[in-house]
């Protein structure tokens, strides 16, 4: 492999971390809160309304199945908007941003109805306000599995974003596309592929980790031990 | 209506009577089920005085839990009032309900805790939610709760680390941390073995007696209710059936209900030799066991010698003992009678007419006795 190839896979591996760093960021800063008034909204809880809950729920459900490289193609206008340019990576953040918004939403909203009701109750019991029930109770107690959602999240953004090579957006998908599927050079496609199982597994991990370490529901033995 | 608030009124007029600290007036709730509402209360009063410990017992349905959960508005009343500390709660708006509910601690079967949190940081989210309390000021306060409830040394450790019973203990920790005036407790011991609840019931007196906190105490269990409580109420299908002292309720239970709930505790005090040999179903040399309690002025009177000449019925004493409820006593007895099932029935009638509770608990094999 010839050193311009080597650059040329830092670099697209630069940007794909790019794409789904900021789109991951903006689309959790956007995706959980959407996640929790799902929640809080819904029959039953703590704000319930109805109505805006089922027209969340079903602006959620339709930008959920709308295919992504339809979606990107749709909203070009929007993007134009948004960033200045349909073309570029900044260009493809913003559909990916898009699509997994309400794709975090509903893991977060998942992992919320997991949180027992009776603690809700308790600090009701209390004179907890929503506002912190939704975070003194629901948001810490569902950690591990928003931690464990956004993992989820990430590993499919960076598939997405081998998509992004449709408005330019370069990144690793795109590359090897190019060289591998368009050049037949297969030894790039390779490469690109073993960077992105290493990255998956990666971030995988790393999210494991840290929802494991964040869950106290289950001490581990070494913990339990030691006291 | 006006009817019931003249009463309210009236208590707080009256310096003699000083204000109860839990009244409900004529309270009903209603779910909406399959087929319209069902009613789970039914207009249902109740007072609890300052400092007292009051129990309620009842069938598992019977709307226990929905009526103390009407005491802090976890659950709306329908219709009726809900007095606590002589402010009306059902009329509260929800910041100012917020304000009220500090001052009614809560404690739950499944103890509620949150996993995230450390010991500590549970009990001190009822202050974090105050808000406007310091660090320090925290510690402060959680510390001797902590040593209260005898958990100092578990302050860091997180809830999935304890004990059943330790969790309880952090549950009431953390229900006293606002410093309430009332704690309500809904099965608080259900999920609990009987060491432990009986560990738990003597914290929960000790803080009555120290704290001057008034108890309502929700359980199925007779025995938990005769352990901690001085008065009680039993819920039958959203009714209050009956209401007393706990001590009249042993000596004299007047609704099937109660003797119901009261026929647990009787065969649990048999000792294991005879309870075992006390069976529902009569055999053919089967003698009825009946349970007889003794209490007050008629206690003085030779009661078994009279029913034996009255009844030419060879009474055999199984068991005898005296319990102690509130500190009063009150005698017990079990004995087989001799003459079949009918003379049991007409022995019990002749014992309610002394002032007697006569109770019938099964049959015994006479040929078991002479085992026994
Ligand atoms: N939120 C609710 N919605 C509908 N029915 C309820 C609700 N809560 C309680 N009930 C019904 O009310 C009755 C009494 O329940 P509960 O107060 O929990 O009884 P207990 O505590 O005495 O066992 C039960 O039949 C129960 O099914
Ligand atoms: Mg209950």
């Amino acid at each position: 492999m010839s050193q311009h190839v080597i650059f040329q896979l830092l670099e697209a591996l630069l940007e794909t971390l790019h794409m789904v760093a900021v789109s991951g960021t903006v689309a959790s800063v956007l995706g959980i809160p959407l996640g929790v008034i799902l929640v809080v909204t819904g029959p039953g809880h703590i704000l319930e309304r109805r109505a805006l809950n089922r027209v969340l729920g079903t602006i959620v459900n339709a930008v959920r199945s709308t295919p992504f490289i339809i979606l990107m193609v749709a909203i070009i206008p929007f993007t134009r908007l948004v960033v200045g340019t349909s073309i570029g990576t900044a260009a493809a953040i913003v559909p990916l941003t898009i699509a997994a918004t309400p794709f975090i939403a509903r893991l977060v909203e998942a992992s919320l109805r997991e949180v027992d009701h009776g603690l809700i109750e308790a600090v009701q019991a209390m004179g907890a306000s929503p506002l912190q029930i939704v975070r003194k109770v629901l948001l810490p107690e569902a950690l591990p599995g928003i931690v464990a959602g956004l993992t989820i999240t990430l590993v499919s953004l960076t598939g997405f974003s081998a998509m992004a090579g449709f408005v330019g957006g370069g990144g690793l998908g795109d590359l090897g596309i190019r060289y591998g599927y368009q050049r037949f050079q297969g030894d790039v496609m390779a490469a690109v592929v073993i960077i992105l199982i290493l990255l998956v597994q990666g971030v995988q991990s790393a999210g494991d980790v840290l929802a494991r370490r964040l869950n106290k529901r289950i001490i581990d033995r070494e913990e339990s031990k030691a006291r | 209506m006006d009817g019931a608030l003249e009463v309210i009124d009236g208590d707080l007029n009256n310096p003699k009577t000083p204000m109860p600290m839990i009244r409900m007036i004529g309270v009903s709730k209603a779910f909406a089920g399959a087929d319209g509402p069902v009613d789970v209360l039914r207009n249902l009063s109740l007072t609890v005085e300052k400092g007292d410990i009051f129990g309620i017992i009842g069938r598992s349905g019977a709307g226990k839990s929905t009526l103390v959960r009407c005491i802090n508005m976890l659950e709306r009343p329908t219709s009726g009032w809900v007095i606590v500390g002589g402010e009306d709660l059902t009329s509260l708006p929800p910041a100012d309900l917020r304000r009220s509910r500090r001052r009614i601690g809560m404690i739950f079967q499944h103890f509620n805790l949150l996993s995230s949190r450390t010991v500590f940081d549970n009990v001190a989210l009822p202050l974090e939610v105050i808000g406007g309390i310091g660090r320090h000021e925290i510690r402060r306060r959680v510390t001797p709760l902590l040593d209260l409830v005898g958990l100092a040394d578990k302050r860091d450790q997180y809830p999935a680390q304890l004990s059943g019973g330790q969790k309880q203990r952090v549950g009431i920790a953390r229900a006293l941390a606002s410093d309430p005036s009332v704690l309500i407790c809904d099965e608080a011991t259900s999920a609990l073995d009987p060491e432990t609840t009986k560990s738990i019931l003597a914290l929960l007196a000790d803080i009555n007696k120290r704290l001057n906190i008034t108890i309502v105490i929700v359980s199925h269990e007779m025995q938990v209710i005769k352990e901690l409580a001085n008065n009680v109420a039993v819920l039958d299908r959203g009714e209050i059936v009956e209401e007393g002292t706990v001590y009249d309720l042993f000596a004299g239970a007047k609704t099937d209900v109660t003797c119901t709930l009261l026929r647990d505790i009787a065969s649990r005090e048999l000792p294991e030799a005879i309870r075992e040999r006390v069976t529902a179903e009569q055999e053919p040399d089967g003698q009825p066991v009946l349970r007889i309690t003794f209490r007050g002025p008629a206690a003085n009177n030779p009661v078994l010698f009279e029913l034996v000449r009255e009844f030419a019925a060879p009474l055999n004493i199984l068991h005898g003992h005296i319990d102690y409820i509130q500190g009063k006593p009150l005698g017990i007895l079990t004995v087989a009678v001799g003459g079949g099932a009918s003379h049991a029935a007409a022995i019990i009638s002749r014992l309610n007419g002394y002032g007697l509770r006569g109770e019938f608990l099964g049959y015994v094999a006479a040929r078991d006795l002479s085992a026994a």
